[in-house]
Order: C-alpha cells, then sequence, then structure tokens
C-alpha cells in the first residue's frame, strides 16, 4: 500500500502534469482532511473534486497522509470552530442556516467541522503557493539529480522494481485513458 | 506522413501562439528539448513540427500532445457532461416511467400478498416532497373474484424527508378517502382459477340460563306459618322469653318472700309506733313522767333504725335487680324486631328501601358498557405510550467530545421523533356499517415539543344511527387529565333478552342513544358521566305478574326514558357507577309502590299475628312476671316510705320528750340552787 503511494506520487510528479494541478490536490486534500468526514459538507467537497482537473491519486494520497496529522488538531480546530459559532455577530446567520433543512445536513454547526473548515479555507492558499513552487524546484533541481544518482538507478535495475513499474505503469495508463 | 502526427503538432502556429498553447503547458525539461528538436522555423516566421519524425520521436510527440491536451483548462468536462446526462436520464426517468413503474411494482406486491388482483390508478412518487399518493386503488377478493375485498379512494402520504433523515418521521398528512368493502367488479379478479372454498364451522352459541327465583308478592297465612314453624327453632324472641322465664321465676319467689317480710316486720312495729304517737307531751308534767316517756320511745327508735336499715338494703338490691328486667325487656323488643324483619325478609318483603327498578336495571348495563369502553381507552393509552421515547433517550445529554467536537444548537423549532400532524379517512359501506370518517391531529411521541394533545373524531353514519367519538390524548408533562373523550351514539336498536328473567320479562326492545364523557388522569384514575336515553320501548313478558303490571302502566305514560349516571374507575380498574337519574324509577315507584305497599301491609300484618300467637303465651307469662315484679316494687317503696315515717314520728316525738327532760332539769337546778342561796343567808 505504502509503496503504491509512493509510486503515484512520484509518477504524478515525474508525470507532464500542471504543477497547480498537484498543488489544487494537495490544498484540496488538506481541506478535506480537516474537515470530519461524516457529513454532506465533506462528501460535497470531496465529489467536486472529481469534477477538478486536479490530480485525484495525489489528493488521495495527500488526504490519507493529512487525516493522520490532522487528528492531533482536532481539539485546537474544536476551540476555533466553537469561537465561530459562538460569536454574536454570527448567531443569527448560523441561527438561519440551522433551521434551512438540507443545510443541517451539513453539520456545519459541529465545532470541529466549522474548525475543520475555516483552517481548511485559510491554509488552503498557502498549501497551494507552496505545493505549487515545491512541484517546480522538485522538476528543475531535484528530479535529474535523483534519477541520475546511482542509488536510483540501482534500484530501478531491481527486477522486483521492474516489474513494480511495469505493472502500476499499466495500471496508471488504464487510470489515465479513463480520465 | 505527416497524418501520423497528433492533430495539434500538424498545425502551423506563430511563435507567439505555439509558446502560449504548447510550451506553457509543457512542464518536463525532456518535453521540452523534443519538441524544440522536432521544430522547426518556415520561411514566413511560423513554427511547425517536423512533419517526418522517426519512430522514436513520433512517440515522445503523441506522448507531449497528451500531456499538452491534459494540461488545458479547470474542470473535467467530460465527468461534467456524464453528470449532467445522469440528471437529465433520471429526470425523463422520473418524468416518463417512475410513477408507471412503481405503480407496477406496487401491484405486483399487493397482488403477491392478497393472491388476487390490484389495480391502482393515478399513482404519483415525488420523491423530494416525500409523497405517494394515488386517485385509487381496489384489491380482488382471491375467493370471489368478480369482488373486490376493498377499495380505496383518493389517498396520500406526505412524509418529511429531511426529517426522515434525521431519523424523526413527520408525517405530515395521511390521507385514505372512501374505504369500501366487497364492492363489484367488472372483470375476475382472479389471479389463478380459485380453490375451492373450505368449509366454515360454525361455532355454537353457548346460552347460560341463569337460574332466578321470580319475585313473589303473592304471600298467604299458610306461608307465613309454615316460615313460621321452620324458623322457630332459630327465633332469638323465642330463646330470650325462655330464659327470662327461667331466671324471673326463682327471682320473683326470691323477692316476694322478701318484700313480705319486710312488710310484716313494718305491721309488728306499727303498734309500739301508734303508742308513742299518742304521748302527749303537755300532758307531762314531772320529770319522772318524761323520763318514762323516754324510756318508752328510745327502744322503739332503735327497732325503727333497724328496720329502715333493712328496707333499705333489701330495696338496693331490688332495684337492681328491677334495672336488669328492665334491659332484659329492651333485649326482648329487639330481638322481636329483629325477628319479624328476618323474617319478612324472608317473604321477599320489601324492607323501607325503594331501589329504582330501572336503576338496578340499567346499573349493570352500564357497568359493564363504562369497563369496555374503559378496557378500550386503556389499550388505545398503552399503544399512545409506545410512541414514547425511552425516557433515558430525553434526558440523554450532549457533551462536548474531544475528537468529534460539539454541535452547537441554535434556536430551532425542534420537532418529536414521530409526529403525524393529520391523518383522515373515510370509510363507505351501505350494507353493514354506512359512511365511517374519522381525523386525528397531532399524534406524537414527543407532545411536549409540539406543545398539542392529540386529538381525533370519529364519525359513522347509517340510514337512522350515528356514532361520534371525540377525544383528546395528552401526554405532556404535568398534564392533570391524560384523556378525554365524547361519545354520542344515536339511534341504536337495543335488545335486552337475559338478565331480566326475575322481573318475567323475556324481552326488552328500544332505540337508545347515548352520551358518554369518559376522562383518565395521570394516576389512571377514570371518571365520567353517562345519558342513556332509550325510545321507542317495548316489552315482552313471560308471564303476568304485579310487577310487569307496573312496569306496563309506568311505560305506557312515556315518551322516552333517561338515566343519568357517573362513574370512578380507580388504577386498579375498580369500578363505582351510581346512577344520578332516571325518569322510570320514579314513576314505577309510584305505581308499583303502593300496590307493593298494600301487600306489604297485609304480609306484615300476617307476620304479625302470626308472630304474636307464636310468643302468645311466653310473652303472656313475661308480662305477668313483669307485673309481679313492678308491684314488688310498689310494695317495697312502700315498706320504704313507712319504715321512714316510723323512724320521723319517733325521732319527733323524741326530741319533744328530751326538750321537756330538759327543761324539768333546768327548773329543779334553780330551784336547788335558790334553796342553796337561802342556806347561805341564813347561815
Amino acid at each position: 500500500m505504502f509503496i503504491t503511494w509512493i509510486a503515484k506520487i512520484v509518477a504524478a510528479l515525474n508525470s507532464n502534469t500542471r504543477p497547480r494541478q498537484i498543488a489544487a490536490a494537495i490544498a484540496l486534500a488538506l481541506l478535506l482532511a480537516l474537515i470530519p468526514k461524516a457529513n454532506l459538507l465533506w462528501v460535497t467537497l470531496f465529489v467536486i473534486t472529481f469534477f477538478l482537473k486536479i490530480n485525484q491519486a495525489i489528493e488521495l494520497v495527500f488526504l490519507a497522509i493529512f487525516d493522520l496529522i490532522a487528528l492531533f488538531f482536532d481539539p485546537l480546530l474544536h476551540i476555533v470552530g466553537y469561537t465561530i459559532l459562538t460569536l454574536p455577530l454570527l448567531r443569527d446567520l448560523f441561527t438561519a442556516l440551522y433551521n434551512v433543512p438540507i443545510l443541517y445536513f451539513f453539520k456545519f454547526y459541529n465545532t470541529v467541522v466549522m474548525g475543520g473548515l475555516l483552517a481548511g479555507i485559510v491554509l488552503f492558499v498557502p498549501m497551494y503557493l507552496l505545493a505549487r513552487r515545491g512541484v517546480t524546484i522538485y522538476r528543475d533541481k531535484i528530479r535529474e539529480k535523483i534519477a541520475h544518482s546511482r542509488l536510483v538507478k540501482t534500484f530501478l535495475k531491481n527486477p522486483l522494481v521492474v516489474a513494480i513499474k511495469n505493472t502500476f505503469g499499466k495500471a496508471y495508463n488504464f487510470y489515465a485513458n479513463l480520465r | 506522413m505527416a497524418k501520423k502526427l497528433p492533430k495539434i503538432f500538424r498545425k502551423e502556429y506563430t511563435e507567439e501562439k505555439f509558446n502560449k498553447k504548447i510550451l506553457k503547458k509543457i512542464y518536463l525539461k525532456e518535453y521540452k528539448e523534443s519538441l524544440q528538436k522536432a521544430a522547426r522555423k518556415t520561411a514566413a516566421g511560423t513554427i511547425i513540427i517536423n512533419p517526418d519524425p522517426d519512430k522514436k520521436e513520433k512517440k515522445q510527440l503523441k506522448k507531449i500532445a497528451k500531456s499538452v491536451k491534459k494540461n488545458t483548462g479547470f474542470v473535467l468536462k467530460g465527468r461534467l457532461i456524464l453528470l449532467a446526462l445522469l440528471f437529465a436520464g433520471v429526470i425523463l426517468f422520473s418524468a416518463l416511467f417512475k410513477d408507471m413503474l412503481i405503480e407496477q411494482a406496487a401491484e405486483a406486491g399487493l397482488q403477491a400478498v392478497f393472491n388476487a388482483k390490484v389495480d391502482i390508478q393515478g399513482l404519483s412518487f415525488q420523491i423530494l416532497a416525500g409523497r405517494l399518493s394515488f386517485n385509487h386503488l381496489e384489491v380482488a377478493n382471491s375467493e370471489n373474484p368478480m369482488r373486490n375485498l376493498f377499495e380505496l379512494g383518493e389517498t396520500a402520504f406526505d412524509i418529511d424527508l429531511f426529517e426522515l433523515l434525521k431519523g424523526k418521521v413527520i408525517m405530515d398528512n395521511i390521507m385514505c378517502l372512501n374505504i369500501k368493502w366487497d364492492t363489484p367488479r367488472q372483470t375476475s379478479g382472479a389471479l389463478y382459477p380459485a380453490p375451492q372454498a373450505a368449509a366454515k364451522e360454525e361455532a355454537a352459541a353457548r346460552d347460560e340460563q341463569q337460574e332466578q327465583g321470580l319475585f313473589d308478592f303473592d304471600i298467604t297465612e299458610e306461608d307465613v306459618i309454615k316460615l313460621l314453624e321452620e324458623q322457630k327453632q332459630n327465633l332469638a324472641s323465642a330463646k330470650l322469653l325462655d330464659e327470662f322465664q327461667e331466671g324471673y321465676m326463682e327471682l320473683g319467689d326470691k323477692w316476694q318472700g322478701s318484700i313480705k317480710e319486710s312488710t310484716k316486720k313494718i305491721d309488728d312495729l306499727s303498734a309500739s309506733i301508734d303508742r308513742i304517737s299518742a304521748i302527749d307531751i303537755k300532758q307531762i308534767k314531772t320529770l319522772v313522767q318524761a323520763e318514762s316517756a323516754y324510756n318508752t320511745i328510745k327502744p322503739a327508735l332503735s327497732d325503727v333504725e333497724k328496720l329502715k336499715k333493712e328496707v333499705e338494703q333489701s330495696s338496693g338490691d331490688f332495684q337492681q335487680d328491677l334495672d336488669q328486667i328492665n334491659k332484659d325487656k329492651d333485649s326482648l323488643f329487639k330481638a322481636i324486631n329483629t325477628d319479624y324483619k328476618n323474617l319478612a325478609a324472608m317473604l321477599h318483603i320489601p324492607q323501607g328501601e325503594k331501589g329504582g327498578i330501572v336503576s338496578s336495571l340499567a346499573q349493570g348495563i352500564l357497568e359493564q358498557y363504562v369497563s369496555e369502553l374503559y378496557a378500550y381507552m386503556y389499550q388505545a393509552r398503552s399503544y399512545m405510550d409506545m410512541l414514547r421515547p425511552d425516557s433515558e433517550q430525553e434526558v440523554k445529554e450532549k457533551k462536548p467530545q474531544r475528537y468529534k467536537g460539539m454541535d452547537i444548537q441554535y434556536p430551532s423549532f425542534v420537532k418529536p421523533k414521530f409526529w403525524l400532524k393529520t391523518m383522515s379517512f373515510s370509510v363507505v359501506d351501505d350494507k353493514s356499517f354506512g359512511t365511517i370518517s374519522g381525523e386525528l391531529l397531532h399524534a406524537a411521541s414527543q407532545p411536549d415539543l409540539i406543545n398539542k394533545p392529540m386529538t381525533f373524531e370519529l364519525k359513522q353514519a347509517l340510514k337512522e344511527e350515528s356514532v361520534t367519538l371525540n377525544g383528546k390524548l395528552d401526554f405532556r408533562k404535568n398534564q392533570a387529565e391524560v384523556l378525554a373523550l365524547v361519545l354520542t351514539m344515536k339511534g341504536f336498536p337495543f335488545r335486552l333478552e337475559k338478565g331480566l328473567e326475575f322481573l318475567a320479562i323475556s324481552g326488552l326492545d328500544c332505540t337508545y342513544k347515548i352520551d358518554v364523557t369518559f376522562s383518565l388522569d395521570s394516576r389512571n384514575n377514570s371518571s365520567g358521566s353517562l345519558k342513556l336515553t332509550l325510545t321507542e320501548l317495548t316489552i315482552s313478558y313471560s308471564e303476568d305478574s304485579l310487577i310487569t303490571r307496573g312496569l306496563t302502566k309506568a311505560i305506557a305514560g312515556l315518551d322516552f326514558i333517561t338515566i343519568g349516571a357517573r362513574y370512578r374507575i380507580d388504577a386498579q380498574g375498580a369500578l363505582v357507577l351510581e346512577i344520578t337519574d332516571n325518569n322510570l324509577d320514579e314513576l314505577i315507584e309510584s305505581v308499583i309502590s303502593s300496590i307493593i305497599e298494600e301487600l306489604t301491609n297485609d304480609a306484615m300484618q300476617l307476620l304479625d299475628q302470626e308472630l304474636d300467637k307464636l310468643l302468645a303465651s311466653d310473652l303472656k307469662q313475661y308480662q305477668e312476671y313483669f307485673k309481679d315484679f313492678v308491684d314488688l316494687d310498689k310494695d317495697s317503696d312502700k315498706n320504704l316510705l313507712e319504715i321512714k315515717n316510723y323512724e320521723k314520728t319517733v325521732n319527733a316525738k323524741m326530741k319533744e320528750v328530751e326538750k321537756k327532760i330538759q327543761e324539768y332539769q333546768k327548773g329543779l337546778k334553780d330551784t336547788i340552787e335558790d334553796k342553796l342561796d337561802d342556806l347561805k343567808d341564813i347561815f
């Protein structure tokens, strides 16, 4: 599983994918990871990402990674969400939203959901810019060095790695053709 | 050869367009190098790709073209189009086939259940509105395919889908109109050849005949004598008389002797008293005469005092016995009275209380009616209880959880888990029960949340008969009245064949109207009132008797009978029903009571006479004894009075004599003193 994830990231980074597609996938993964999953808001956002030109493989991989990290920030998100949801200024707005039938299922009134949503929105742009810059740097400066390093060459010549690469390559091509 | 290149590389580009449309979308260094290697500048200054690349270059160019194509736009148009198509398909399907398919599925499902043809018309299912409705549904009878088991008219179910997703069942409306049973069909409703109907066994009705004796007012002298003979040994008065006679005989002898003896002693004293009375104090001239009189009186006084003490003692003892005799007399009269009443009861003679005949009849019927009503209401209440969520769920508080956060509650109308806002139905069946319509409002599992009680109304109308039931079930907290019900039934025929045999009534036919109120409180105590109005009353009698004559006479003068009652049922289900008023009892009582009174008087007189006869000899003896005691009492009193007079006479005489003696003694003393003074002077 872990190797597959690494392979997905490597494949995405080394393909001619736009850096902003990768960066958007990572930023969206962060947003989705910060929001608890059992609500219509998360499902809606997740479904929307399927219609965006982002790298879904990267998104899923980073979603899994960010999920593990976000767990530790839930108490902090709770505080943020609680602060926002109990702001007297916004009380009327939230009351109105709370009484809209469909919005009830978005669980925006949950402190962690609201905290996660806000944190996700706030962190989206920095994460996007950072990721895009990272991809560019990788492609311009690191990629060549890694590709030509002895370690990688030896690793890539390993029969097992070759077999995995071929299998994954076929699967990836199949997935890419589907898209 | 040029055709083999990807489309984007077959065009000519200006340098600017080439950079913008192709080079800017290539992010890999080797791709850029490959493309730049394959790109050539024409004489016109435009850029074209080498139309004849080698195999390796061609492969690379294909890869590049593919990736360039991918790196355009932000949205996956293909997926969006697919989604749009999917939506369009769903909408189209919904508009064209959804209702039809659901209708067919429902028909197939119901046919499987009822094993007969089912026809649904005008079915409409609106998923977002949460509404299912149809105009008509008919289910054929599998055993009689040319008839329908039932038909439903306009029917609709409205449910709040959003609340359903929250786990709450909020039914805005349930409506089912024109329900009909056993209606004819134009075509056969059989799915398969109808199976032969199984023979039905009829349960034999068991009539339990109550063996109850008739009221019999025809009491003859023989009946009374026979009863007295039978009950002679059990009469308390006779036993007391026997007991008294034995005791009084001894007591009478004792006191007769004692009082006679006292009288004799008094008589003996009379001679000496006469002598004392004859002493004339004025005639006593000397001290010697005075002393002589004194000596005569003193022994007599001693005898009088002694006899007085004896007579007083005897009189006191006699009075005690006499008191006991008087008490015995009271006991005897009480015993006679009790015996009389007991004997009268054995002869079925009404004793004073004129219990209403109609009340007595109605009591049993109404008690049964109320009990049944109570059972239904209690059952209804238990069903409503089932709707209520567990109390644990109610008190469960949402506490902040570390990783799940906390749901902030905003002002909102919190709905109960189950809430049926409106339900209405109507049933049409001309043959058996006419038209029934009903409406139910606000059936909710947590009525406190909606702050409304559940109300319902049921109406049934036939040609003559009608039933109206209005009710309120209130499970809100701190509500004293849980259930309130008003039931009105009128025009129903009523026939009573059993339970009136004791009145020689073989059947009672009438039309009745009943108004019932029923109230159940939170402690399960019920109370209410009933008003029963009977009209067109016809009574058939098994035989002619006094009561039947009375009833016939009473009812002939009435247009209707009203019986009012109040009742209470405690938490244990014990029923107390009290007839508050009825117009027939009074009438029947006035008609019959005169006859009963007459017959009762005769019977009582007869009983009195016979009882007197039975106790006459003993009573006569008793009366003689009692008279003797009264006479003895007089003698005793006379003795006491006489001895007291004697004492008074003797005492008075004694005092006079003593006074005379003192006078003489003083005179003598003065004379002696004078003589002594004279002697002193001499000496």
